[in-house]
């Protein structure tokens, strides 16, 4: 849209209203229309000066009354943004939403990813308190239920019938597992009886 | 003369949509309308007059097209919209009723006999 009337412009007036049109964000080709309006508006100004000094004179007198191009620019855009067609805004404004979604999710990713877990509710000792609240000690299964698994972990050994196959239903069992499976009972009796008089008592809670 | 600025924020888009019902103008006319017009009362500030050009094309109000003028230069001629000119006869009546009660608070005008 530039055309040759802007080489008679003083330096300053065209130095202006480029800067101010490369600090409108928007389309280049907006950009070049409020670039020729700029040019336009000076030229008729300046056409009425006789002599360059004049015209120069006046030209800085432009440049200030049009004030902060930072400011004249953004609000140059904010204006041209507004004139967009519906279609236009709303399409932009899914896009920027559908944008912002994806990098909150992302920066969510990396948190997760990088960051280390911080734990502010210690969940188990809250369900404790609240189970053992206004009970004695003495209804607690915890004591028998650690006592066999401590006398199971010692007695169990487990046998190699059982480790090299161990069958799902009782039926596929085999003398020789079944023998096994015996001798492992017979030898884990008092873990056995351990767990027996722990689901005698009502409660657990941990410790 | 330099009124505030809120004041000429309120008064410059009716200002320009009035001038414009007269005919299309580009920029530098609108803006020397206005202050001849207004006998030099009312100046749109340079600053002020595209800003305030496309918030109105934005709104509907005026439609800005790029013409040839007679002088074979290509300019930006604004005109009035069937939408902004319901909108300068609203805002008229209101200046209108506005002037008839400043008149009579000041004493601008005296009320005849």
């Amino acid at each position: 849209m530039q055309d040759h009337h802007e080489h008679r412009l003083p330096d300053c007036a065209v130095t202006f209203a480029d800067q101010l049109v490369r600090r409108i964000r928007y389309r280049k080709k907006v950009r070049q229309e409020v670039h020729q309006e700029l040019v336009d508006y000076f030229e008729d100004e300046l056409s009425r000066c006789n002599d360059d000094q004049t015209r120069q004179e006046r030209a800085n007198q432009l440049i200030q009354e049009f004030g902060d191009p930072r400011l004249l620019a953004a609000l140059i855009c904010r204006a041209k943004k507004r004139c967009r067609p519906l279609h236009v805004r709303l399409a932009i404004h899914t896009l920027q939403i559908f944008g912002k979604t994806l990098v909150y999710l992302a920066i969510c990713i990396l948190i997760h990813s990088i960051g280390r877990p911080r734990f502010s509710i210690d969940y188990l000792h809250y369900v404790k308190d609240l189970v053992s609240a206004g009970k004695e000690e003495s209804i607690n299964a915890r004591r028998y239920y650690q006592e066999a698994v401590a006398l199971l972990t010692d007695a169990m050994r487990w046998p190699s019938e059982l480790v090299d196959s161990s069958p799902l239903w009782p039926a596929d069992i085999n003398e020789a597992q079944l023998a096994a499976t015996a001798r492992l009972v017979s030898g884990s009796e008092q873990a056995l009886e351990a767990f027996e008089r722990a689901t005698e008592l009502p409660d657990y809670w941990p410790q | 003369m330099r009124f505030e600025s809120q004041l000429l924020k309120g008064i410059a888009p009716v200002v320009v949509l009035e001038i414009l019902s007269r005919g299309p103008m580009y920029g530098y006319q609108l803006s020397e309308a206005i202050q001849q017009r207004s006998n030099d009362i009312i100046t749109l500030g340079k600053g002020t007059l595209y800003p305030l050009l496309y918030n109105l094309e934005a709104k509907g109000l005026i439609k800005g097209r790029w013409q040839t003028a007679d002088s074979g230069r290509k300019r930006r001629y604004y005109s009035i919209t069937s939408k902004g000119k319901l909108e300068l006869a609203r805002q008229k009546a209101q200046l209108e009723d506005l002037a008839k009660g400043l008149d009579l608070v000041f004493g601008f005008r005296p009320s005849p006999a």
